[in-house]
């Protein structure tokens, strides 16, 4: 047994991930969509990232679920909130983060962590959609594009039109107004990354932002929000390679600092 | 008829003469209740703080469920936009008001900040207790501005500003004169910029703008005739949609603008006559007594004739928030249409806005009204 | 559809019969016999003559605002009744959606969700008729309106006394003045002659249950806690709210001192093990069912003390009510400017050993949540993990499990 394999699984309100992580790094990972059933999709996407590792379940010393569904993960050995586990994978991949800025499905969230990665002070948006991966879900929808394509297009728009409401629904019937009025919606797309920017931003100052910054979650794929940060911080923004699994590569490093389970 | 000016040179003309303040420190001020006769008395220039609709919410200083006015003067504060201001006064009108006041001491101190207690009644127990409170207020400026406040120079400053209250009120039942004729709207951000310009400047603007308006005929309106009440308005944008839409206000009761003092008694002691007064003004839904504003409120329908009532707050506002099923029901009595209206201090007025005040005036048109 | 509504016309009958509590009372007994928790049994017998009196209606039943000082009400020999705390038991028996929802109708659903439910309640007739309305400025806008509302409503009376922002003798003598003339006015308006004797026992016994906190706040500084923060934000609060000038107030903080007297003699805590303390802030909590207390026992923290039950006024004195009364308004460190708010918590901090802080932020609520912000930097300036906890004490729909469990759990991790 000299293999010394540990995972951490993260139930997202919109997508969950699996990685799989031995001494050296990530061994596999898997990012699925969450549904309806967030306990079916832990096992599917443990099973999936361990197929990819090419390890046996029964080879994984500890597993650390995170996530709004954490709670909900029978096989996990221990559950971590995605605010602690964030700041923990962000660290591992940037090791100066000092912020961490995670836009995910239903939250949004601001994170200042210290040099060893533990978390000094959080912010989160409350209660509503508004600014996060929902919310442009939907906006994408009503500017008949697709999710992923939202940033790229964003980027080819000089200036932004201004969104007066971040509120999911009115802004949703703002953006058809704003086509109706012929205004075009590369410029649309741009105002609706510069009303979530700015929303984090103002979250973002409260904590007194220290370099360097880390974008995760699922919106930092979006090329046009990264920008817009950047040009608001005043500074470069680290994004990882796949922002979708710092959560659950977070989890996976508690899992591994904390050593096998006790059997 | 060189004389004539249009409404935009004036307002040019005042916005160039508040940015020099004639020179004097600015103070900024707050809230309607403040006698801004003590900073004049002071040699100091009063300055009602108004942020720019478009300046940072201070969101992550303040609750998410604060007052969207008081975040956007917070964030405003903390950018460094009012690092211009020798000293600011706040007063305790509502909570909002007075979380602001401690947010503001906490991150971005002024050199001089006082808040002022007004009381919620108006009796006489609250009368000579406000008058303490404003002996305190002038003793802390002289203090800090090393300038001494006498009867005298109260006084004077007394007859100036019954000059501008005058003046104002004149000015607003000029509306509908002239060619153009003026406007509700161009009245409202006349009277935004004459609460930070130097008294003399906007005392001479005004006259000369009566003088004109007073020798031209009324020009005859089709439009609905609204009445305008509630909080703060995030500038005149509301009011200028209703009048695209084929309304006009004829009478408002709103901040900030017309809410202001009419009359204050010079006297040998001056520091009374202005709490009598300024407690004895039409009154915010911050006081007490809701009866009185809704006395007024129905006096200004009958003595304008308006059709409609437009009820606006801002949101998370509870004095207006509260008193909203109030008037609703004295206006259901007087068999008047309101309609309520909540908006976020961004100065835009969204599609789901006009729609609403468009049907609104379509209902006004069914009702023959 | 006949049915429910005979079935409604019976429940409402039953609520606002005064021989519902009296015979409440012994089943109460009965059924909770084997309960211990004498405190709470007391503030059920309590909660149960309030409102046998209240529908009794056989002295004047003076509808109260919280904070407004209920030595008055009981000085001058009237029933108070406080909608607010109603409210807050209406909602921990699960009841308060369906009149919230009433009130929505006339109502901003951004006001506060306690004032809204007792609106419905109101409108739908459950709650005894005020002869008179007695409210204070203080501490926070809604109220005010609120009360002037429901007095329009019943077309009673309003009396206000208008606190002032800070203390010194003009604002004394402000508060001073304004109780006189509140005595003077409510007998006349209700036809009663005042007894200042009565007035001078009403203080006294207030002073009694005072003393009686003073020794409960000392014990809770205790390690283990001894005294659930979940109970000193229900009920505990609520007699402090309600009970101070009677003799029922007296029993309460009495009983309660004994048993967290034996409690602590014994180092018996209220967790089975308590790993960290904490301090709550703002006066409520969330009174429907809800997992957040249950959250921080599996994380082995107690709630240790809440900001609510800091003793702020002074002993009265019995033979000068209107003076000391108007002290204890001034004194109160939620009413005025933050300083004193702030000061008062870090001595709490202090003297609870805490490791780390909640700030409860109720939708409705501007005066308490509003100061949310700078009182977290004070704190986390000196080290100390502070979370502001979003949510509503009284409306069940506007409160978010799985972001309250995020918040909590991410609290105790930053504790380490």
């Amino acid at each position: 047994m000299g293999k010394r394999i540990y995972a951490g699984i993260d139930i997202g309100s919109l997508s969950s991930e699996a990685v799989i992580l031995g001494e050296n790094g990530i061994l596999g990972y898997s990012v699925r969509n969450t549904g309806a059933d967030p306990q079916r999709v832990a096992q599917e996407c443990m099973e999936e990232a361990l197929a990819r590792a090419n390890v046996a379940k029964e080879d994984v010393l500890s597993i650390v679920a995170t996530g709004y569904g954490r709670i909900r993960v029978p096989f996990a050995d221990r559950e971590i909130t995605e605010i602690t586990c964030h700041a923990k994978g962000a660290h591992f991949l940037f090791p100066e983060t000092r912020t961490v800025i995670d836009i995910g499905g239903q939250d949004s969230k601001v994170i200042t962590l210290d040099e060893r990665g533990a978390v000094t002070d959080f912010a989160m948006n409350d209660r509503c959609a508004a600014g996060t991966g929902r919310f442009l879900e939907v906006m994408a929808t009503a500017l008949e594009t697709k999710l992923s394509e939202l940033g790229q297009r964003s980027l080819e728009a000089k200036k932004g039109v201004p969104i007066s409401s971040m509120c999911t629904v009115f802004a949703e019937s703002e953006v058809i107004s704003l086509i109706a009025e012929g205004k075009r919606r590369e410029e649309i797309m741009r105002g609706l990354h510069e009303a979530i920017s700015s929303r984090v931003y103002r979250m973002a100052k409260k904590l007194r932002v220290k370099k360097e910054i880390t974008f995760t979650g699922g919106v930092a794929k979006n090329q046009g929000i990264v920008k817009v940060l950047e040009v608001l911080f005043k500074m470069p923004v680290n994004v990882p390679d796949e922002p979708q699994i710092v959560g659950a590569l977070g989890a996976a490093l508690y899992a591994r600092s904390a050593g096998p389970r006790a059997r | 008829m060189q004389d004539r000016l249009t409404f935009k040179e004036i307002l040019q003309d005042l916005a160039k003469a508040q940015a020099s303040g004639e020179g004097k420190p600015l103070v900024g001020w707050t809230c309607t209740y403040l006698p801004v006769e003590i900073l004049e008395a002071a040699g100091l220039q009063p300055y009602r703080i108004l942020p720019e609709p478009s300046s940072e919410k201070a969101d992550g200083y303040l609750d998410p469920n604060m007052c969207p006015l008081v975040k956007t003067n917070l964030g405003k504060a903390i950018t460094g936009g009012y690092s211009f201001l020798s000293g600011i006064i706040i007063l305790n009108t509502c909570d909002g008001m007075r979380r602001l006041y401690d947010a503001w001491r906490f991150y971005c101190p002024s050199p001089f900040s006082f808040l002022l207690d007004v009381p919620k009644t108006v009796t006489s127990l609250s009368v000579s207790y406000f008058k303490e409170r404003l002996k305190e207020l002038a003793t802390q400026v002289e203090k800090h501005f090393k300038v001494e406040i006498t009867t005298d120079s109260l006084n004077q400053a007394i007859e100036e500003a019954n000059l501008t209250r005058s003046l104002s009120r004149r000015l607003i039942s000029l509306q509908g004169r002239g060619a153009p004729p003026v406007k509700h709207s161009e009245l409202l951000d006349l009277l935004s910029l004459g609460s930070r310009t130097p008294r003399s400047v906007f005392n001479k603007a005004l006259e000369k703008m009566v003088r004109v308006l007073e020798g031209e005929p009324a020009g005859v309106s089709n439009a609905y005739r609204l009445l305008l009440t509630g909080s703060s308005l995030d500038g005149s944008a509301l009011v200028r949609l209703i009048e695209e839409l084929g309304g006009e206000v004829t009478i408002s009761d709103i901040c900030p603008g017309t809410r202001f003092v009419d009359y204050v008694e010079p006297s040998a002691d001056p520091l009374f006559s202005l709490s009598h007064a300024y407690l004895h003004k039409t009154a915010c839904a911050r006081m007490f007594d809701s009866e009185s504003r809704i006395s007024a409120l129905k006096e200004s329908l009958l003595k304008s004739k308006a059709q409609g009532v437009v009820y606006f707050s801002l949101k998370f506002c509870d004095p207006f928030l509260y008193e909203a099923p109030f008037l609703e029901e004295a206006l259901r009595e007087l068999d008047i249409p309101v309609l309520f209206l909540e908006g976020e201090y961004t100065g835009r007025v969204g599609g789901g806005v006009r729609t609403r005040v468009q049907a609104f005036l379509e209902m006004l048109e069914k009702n023959g009204k | 559809m006949e049915n429910e509504r005979a079935r409604e016309k019976l429940i409402k009958w039953a609520v606002k019969s005064p021989l519902t509590y009296r015979l409440l009372r012994p089943v109460l007994d009965l059924l909770t016999r084997k309960n211990d928790n004498e405190p709470f049994k007391i503030w059920v017998r309590f909660l149960l003559d309030a409102m046998n009196n209240s529908y009794a209606r056989k002295q004047p039943v003076v509808w109260m605002s919280a904070f407004t000082p209920s030595e008055i009400a009981y000085g001058m020999g009237y029933v108070p009744f406080m909608p607010e705390i109603i409210a807050s038991v209406v909602t921990y028996l699960g009841k308060s959606k369906g009149p919230i929802a009433l009130a929505n109708a006339y109502a901003s659903s951004d006001l506060c969700s306690f004032h809204r439910c007792a609106l419905g309640l109101v409108m739908e007739d459950y709650l005894p008729k005020p002869d008179l309305i007695i409210s204070s400025s203080y501490l926070c806008e809604g109220a005010n309106k609120f009360f002037h509302y429901l007095a329009s409503y019943y077309r009673c009376p309003h009396l206000m006394v208008d606190a002032p922002y800070r203390g010194g003798s003009a604002a004394k003598k402000y508060v001073a003045d304004q109780l006189k003339e509140l005595v003077d006015k409510s007998s006349r308006l209700l036809g009663l002659v005042p007894d200042m004797s009565v007035m001078s026992q009403a203080l006294e016994l207030s002073n009694k249950a005072r003393a009686y906190i003073a020794e409960i706040n000392r014990l809770r500084r205790s390690r283990p806690s001894p005294f659930p923060g979940s109970e000193g934000l229900s009920y505990l609060a609520g007699m402090v709210f309600y009970s101070l000038g009677s003799k029922w107030g007296v029993d309460f903080f009495k009983t309660l001192h004994l048993s967290l007297e034996q409690k602590v003699a014994k180092g018996e805590g209220y967790l089975p093990e308590e790993k960290y303390r904490l301090l709550w802030l703002h006066h409520i909590r969330p009174y429907y069912k809800n997992e957040i207390f249950k959250i921080l026992e599996e994380k082995k923290a107690a709630v240790s003390f809440e900001e609510t039950n800091y003793l702020y006024w002074p002993a009265l004195e019995p033979s000068k009510p209107y003076e000391s009364l108007a002290d204890k308004i001034i004194s109160n460190i939620w009413a005025g400017s933050l300083e004193r708010r702030v000061h008062a918590i870090e001595e709490m901090v202090e003297e609870y050993d805490i490791d780390g802080v909640i700030h409860f932020s109720h939708w409705g609520c501007r005066q308490s949540c509003g100061g949310a912000a700078v009182v977290g930097d004070v704190l986390k300036q000196k080290g100390l993990p502070y979370i502001v906890l979003p949510g509503d004490g009284a409306d069940p729909d506007n409160f978010s499990p799985g972001q309250t469990r995020t918040r909590l759990e991410a609290l105790i991790e930053m504790l380490g």
